[in-house]
């Protein structure tokens, strides 16, 4: 919910709250053609309640994953400025619940607002729809269409603090592939309770071209472009077995983060379960965002994504992928390989 | 395990390189599945081959070959190649053939043996991916992005179990 809000608000702040020469609020980066500029002035809205609108509520998240249709009641309480808390009541065996803390980032927009702006008006087009009710309040609609017209998500907006009541993703044939929305929601004034400390994540160090390029020489891949999707951010993280590289490819709208690390993929990894993505075999999670694994190449690719299943599995499709090659000419293909590297380090 | 193959760990075992559950899982796999049994004892047969090849054996006359080679070779005279150089050059055209053949083959020989030895264990190390880690670098990488969740996981209960999504049926 709150991302939501951030993501809108990250472009929306952008465009529309850039100061003009005589003062005046205008759009610093004009919306893209057809894009309705009321549209987006609610989605900028939006962004900024994300953050500065103190609250809880009941929501139900769910979604279309590799392991099947998943879904999660959650108890939500956000804290302008510290976080959000939630909790999933009653999920397993003893009846206990569970929680956890998602503490505010320490980097607000780690990939810049623009950039997303500009993606998010090259692949869709703004609009809005008949005002609507979620959880019994009024909400603004905002719809995001595909050049082909059909409509790829809506968006519910509260028109009293522009929270987010409700979201919806749909695929190419219009069928919903994801959506969130409040069961319950109680706007907090002043919030009675506190949140655990912040504790603000860091991300890894965001690598430059050069050091983007360097990673390519390397045969690793890291393409510009991937399921239709374009790369905005990569970073570098610590990893047990060495570096773990994270490329986060968008079109502004839907997310999928690609991990490479190398190394073969452990069976005995718990918690993943086999399917097949994209026509390949995987390892994958049961959950949201969809979490996808494998090895190829001596690499552990594992992605994780807030897209539809059509986009995960040209994603998936699209990165590397070895068969389960065992016997003889395979073992004699791997050994010739490492020979030569052995041979030529720097090949 | 039963349902999945073992992989790179099938060369691994070949190799003794496979030691404690890791083995026992795959031994496992192996009791219940004819193909990943039919490709191990393939593994086991080339290794055995390859590990009776040995270095080649000297002719039992070879002694006796050099010694009247040193007789015969009158000492000074000038102009001679090295005894050495002598013994593995054939004089005729057929035995070069056949001398050339025997070195691309032992060289071919040698080549595929490194190669199997280099290939038998698997690309780099095991990995097992920090997946709710990873999960949590991804939402906080994506907050500017409408449609991506808020880190959710993982969602750990009291008793240390971790909180499953609820399963829907139905197909979307």
């Amino acid at each position: 919910m709150n991302r939501v809000a951030v993501v809108v608000a990250a472009f929306a702040a952008a465009v529309l709250l850039a100061p003009g020469a005589d003062g005046s609020v205008r759009p610093a980066v004009p919306a893209a053609a057809g894009s309705d500029p009321s549209a987006v002035a609610l989605l900028l809205r939006a962004v900024s309640a994300s953050e500065s609108v103190s609250y809880r509520g009941v929501q139900l998240v769910s979604g279309w994953s590799a392991g099947g249709p998943v879904s999660r009641r959650l108890e939500i309480e956000h804290v302008a400025g510290s976080g959000l808390l939630v909790r999933v009541p009653s999920t397993n065996a003893a009846g206990t619940s569970a929680s956890g803390f998602d503490p505010a980032p320490a980097d607000p927009d780690p990939v810049e607002p623009a950039r997303l702006l500009d993606l998010l008006t090259r692949s869709y087009q703004l609009g809005r729809a008949a005002d609507s009710t979620v959880a019994g309040r009024t909400a603004h609609v905002v719809e995001a269409r595909r050049p082909d017209g059909g409509v790829a998500a809506r968006l519910w907006l509260d028109t009293e603090n522009s929270l987010v009541l409700r979201r919806e993703m749909y695929d190419a044939q219009g069928r919903t592939v994801r959506a969130s929305v409040f069961l319950m929601l109680v706007p907090e004034a002043s919030p009675h309770r506190h949140l655990p400390p912040v504790v603000r994540a860091a991300l890894g160090p965001e690598l430059a071209d050069p050091e983007l390029t360097r990673y390519r020489a390397t045969g690793a891949p890291c393409p510009a472009t991937l399921g239709g999707l374009t790369l905005v951010d990569a970073r570098e993280l610590p990893g047990p077995s060495g570096p773990i590289m994270h490329l986060t490819y968008s079109d502004g709208l839907a997310a999928v983060s690609v991990f490479e690390q190398a190394g073969h993929l452990d069976p005995a990894t718990p918690g993943l379960r086999p399917a097949v993505v994209g026509g390949h075999r995987v390892a994958a999670g049961a959950g949201l965002p969809d979490q996808i694994v494998w090895s190829a190449g001596g690499q552990v690719l594992t992605v994780i994504g807030d897209a539809p299943p059509q986009t995960l599995a040209a994603v998936v499709a699209a990165l590397p992928h070895g068969p389960q090659r065992t016997g003889l000419v395979p073992r004699l293909e791997r050994g010739s390989r490492r020979v030569l590297s052995w041979l030529n380090p720097f090949a | 395990m039963t349902d999945r193959h073992p992989g790179d760990l099938l060369a691994a075992l070949v190799d003794g390189l496979l030691a404690g559950p890791a083995r026992e899982r795959v031994l496992v796999h192996l009791a219940g599945c004819p193909a990943c049994r039919a490709d191990y004892q393939q593994q086991v047969a080339v290794k055995g081959l390859l590990s009776e090849l040995g270095p080649p054996a000297a002719p039992v006359d070879l002694g006796a070959r050099l010694t009247g080679l040193a007789a015969a070779v009158p000492a000074g005279a000038p102009g001679r190649r090295p005894l050495l150089s002598r013994l593995h050059r054939p004089q005729t055209p057929r035995g070069r053939v056949a001398l050339a053949g025997a070195g691309i083959a032992s060289l071919s020989l040698l080549g595929l043996g490194t190669a199997y030895a280099a290939g038998g264990a698997p690309d780099g190390p095991a990995v097992v991916p920090a997946v709710d880690l990873l999960t949590r670098e991804h939402a906080a990488t994506t907050v500017g992005i409408p449609m991506a969740e808020p880190a959710l996981a993982p969602l750990v209960f009291g008793d240390g179990s971790v909180a499953q999504p609820m399963r829907l049926g139905g197909a979307p």
